[in-house]
């Protein structure tokens, strides 16, 4: 068997403001391996943001140890949590979090400029990256160009552009009508199938079906993990969903927005 | 860090703000604006009026008397004795001039005026670039026999003679007979209009030995002495001090050679031009907390920003040098625009005194370099701000 990607052993976290101590966590063990779609699920307040938080080396824990990829990260100082998050970890928002004044390709080249990458070579792979994710003609569009469902993803391209080990995505599709999110959430389902680890936090079980695999955090624990039995394909439910002619809600503006 | 990616970031920051971009760079494009134009300014005029000066004779000596200090007597003047023995003493004294001071009144026929009847020596005419037409200047001759000859200004002759030529004509001052030889134009020097003119167009010149004649006195009111070339200027004052102080021991007398009045006026100059300066250089200051101020909104505008880039790898020296370049660009902007727009002024200054006025390279780059230092300075509080957000916080900002 190979080894996990992601492996936490007794991980908490302690958020202190004065004199009250919130554990946020109380011990997590959690294994990831490549490859799989993995669904964080849990009620808000139970912990899971802090635990997205710290496996995207944002955070490091108050007791525990992370390891990804093999090597010990919990650790680690803030410029080299840096390099792991922009080498390991590519990050999908709720709210895209595209920078607006740039072009689609411009935002998905961003994280290549702190690996350091040329210019030309920036320019290919971001152009790759909007392919992938089928984006390829709206490159040098800005986001307020494009509709919700085109800027996540666009940001999926941003956190796929550096071939990190895995793929976090926070509520990918809280943002987005119920078509647009379906599309997002085939888009992942196929960047899974081709091999990318996916790992989804979300509030919602039909999301969450998507996954391969759910894991139920409450109260800084995690109560729950097993695999999907009933697993929601995407692109099954988008065939059953628009009957043709019908209005594209793809093409409307995403609610909410960017933010400024 | 990536410089030209971090340009990039600034100048497409700045074009999404355009309005607020160049309200913040005012403060320094005024700043460096008026600081690069006092300094050309000032240089210019400096370098046109000692140019001017030494045009005048760069060996030249005047003697004046002075209240003595310490005693309420009259002033002690020089006279004829004096003329005769300085070049005897002084050896490198190639001629000595004369200038005297008579107010009265002039007449011609009918026509009468006040003017001042001036007694000058012959060299005077050369060596203050007198500019004579129609007619001529009066020779040493005719200064050493007394003759009753006179030069007038040109606003004399067009009161006394109107558009008659005055030339071979007779006119009368302090009651005494002269003939007009000749017209003195006005002096056209950035001296004589920067401080109101010597106003030789007011005045009615004549040999000297002429109006110590009519004065009935030996005194003479200023010497001029014009030095050999090559000789030193300081010991040739020294010499001349050391003379007065024996020929005349009651009295106090001015010594100034053109070096120390071109030394004194630059000195002056120079004073003005740093002391204006500094209070424009304030407006520097100003300007860059202006950037600061804007700086600070900026970062806060730009939480969200902070914190995605962050998330995709920003690390904390990435941030900081965004947005210090970003403060380092605008004020440089402004900087630059300052320069240019500075160009106006200066333009319109060195037009109105008719002077050659440039703005020169150094000071262009003591500008740039004060705007990239003003920038630093007030950028580099924002930029840390930014640089110490927590990348979990800047996310969730709204």
């Amino acid at each position: 068997m190979t080894a996990p990607l992601i492996r936490l052993e007794g991980v908490e976290k302690v958020y202190r403001s004065g004199s009250i101590a919130v554990h946020a966590l109380r011990g997590i063990d959690l294994e990831v391996y490549p490859g799989e779609f993995v669904a964080i699920m849990g009620p808000s307040g139970s912990g899971k943001s802090t635990l997205m938080n710290i496996i995207g080396c944002l955070d490091r824990p108050t007791a525990g140890a992370y390891y990804l990829a093999g090597r010990r990260v919990s650790d680690l100082t803030e410029d080299e949590l840096a390099y792991v998050r922009n080498r390991q970890i590519g990050f999908v928002f709720q709210t895209f979090n595209l920078l607006p004044r740039m072009t689609a390709a411009r935002n998905v080249e961003q994280p290549l400029i702190y690996a350091g990458v040329g210019p030309a070579e920036r320019r290919r792979r971001a152009l790759v990256a909007l392919e992938r994710v089928g984006l390829g003609d709206r490159a040098h569009h800005k986001p307020n160009e494009l509709s919700g469902g085109q800027r996540q993803r666009v940001a999926i391209a941003r956190a796929l552009v550096n071939e990190p080990s895995i793929i976090l995505a926070d509520e990918p599709t809280g943002n987005l009508d119920s078509r647009s999110g379906e599309e997002i959430m085939a888009l992942l389902q196929q960047l899974n199938d081709e091999g990318v680890t996916i790992l989804l936090v979300t509030h919602e079980p039909d999301i969450a079906a998507h996954a391969r695999r759910v894991v139920t955090v409450r109260d800084g624990r995690i109560t729950g993990d097993r695999p999907v039995t009933e697993r929601l394909l995407a692109r099954e439910v988008l065939a059953n969903m628009a009957p043709g002619g019908e209005l594209r809600w793809e093409d409307r503006p995403a609610a909410g927005g960017e933010p400024a | 860090m990536n410089l030209w990616e971090n340009l990039r970031l600034a100048w497409e920051a700045l074009m999404s703000n355009r309005l607020r971009a160049a309200l913040t760079m005012l403060g320094i494009i005024i700043g460096v604006g008026s600081v690069i134009a006092i300094i050309a300014i000032g240089r210019g005029t400096r370098a046109a009026v000692i140019g001017e000066i030494q045009s005048l004779g760069g060996n030249l000596i005047s003697i004046f008397p002075m209240q003595p200090s310490g005693s309420e007597g009259r002033f002690e003047m020089l006279n004829e004795d004096d003329l005769d023995r300085l070049p005897l003493v002084v050896p490198e004294i190639r001629e000595v001039m004369t200038q005297d001071l008579l107010r009265t009144e002039v007449r011609h026929g009918a026509k009468r005026r006040r003017a001042d009847l001036v007694g000058l020596s012959a060299g005077y005419a050369e060596a203050y670039r007198m500019t004579i037409s129609p007619g001529r200047w009066f020779t040493r001759e005719e200064d050493a026999a007394g003759a009753r000859v006179a030069v007038i200004g040109s606003k004399v002759a067009e009161d006394l003679f109107g558009s008659e030529d005055p030339i071979g004509k007779a006119i009368y001052a302090a009651g005494y007979p002269f003939t007009v030889i000749g017209v003195v134009q006005p002096d056209t020097g950035l001296l004589a209009r920067a401080f109101g003119g010597f106003g030789l167009e007011q005045m009615v010149m004549a040999p000297g030995t002429t109006v110590r004649r009519i004065t009935g006195t030996r005194d003479i009111f200023t010497v001029d002495v014009v030095v050999k070339d090559g000789a030193d200027l300081d010991q040739v004052v020294q010499d001349i001090k050391a003379y007065l102080k024996a020929a005349h021991p009651n009295g106090e007398f001015g010594v100034l050679s053109t070096q120390q009045i071109t030394q004194a006026l630059s000195s002056v100059t120079g004073i003005l031009t740093g002391v204006i300066g500094a209070i424009a250089a304030i407006s520097l200051v100003v300007g860059g907390v202006g950037i600061m101020n804007i700086m600070l909104v900026s970062v806060t505008e730009r939480t969200r920003e902070i914190g995605v880039r962050k998330a995709i790898g920003a690390r904390r020296s990435d941030i900081l040098w965004q947005f210090l370049i970003e403060a380092v660009v605008i004020s440089v902007s402004g900087g630059l625009i300052g320069t240019a727009l500075a160009q106006v002024p200066v333009w319109l200054v060195g037009r109105a005194l008719d002077i050659p006025l440039s703005i020169t390279w150094d000071a262009v780059a003591l500008a740039v370099g004060f705007s990239v230092l003003v920038g630093v300075i007030f950028g580099v509080y924002p930029a840390s701000k930014a640089a110490a957000l927590d990348p979990i916080e800047a996310l969730r900002y709204e």
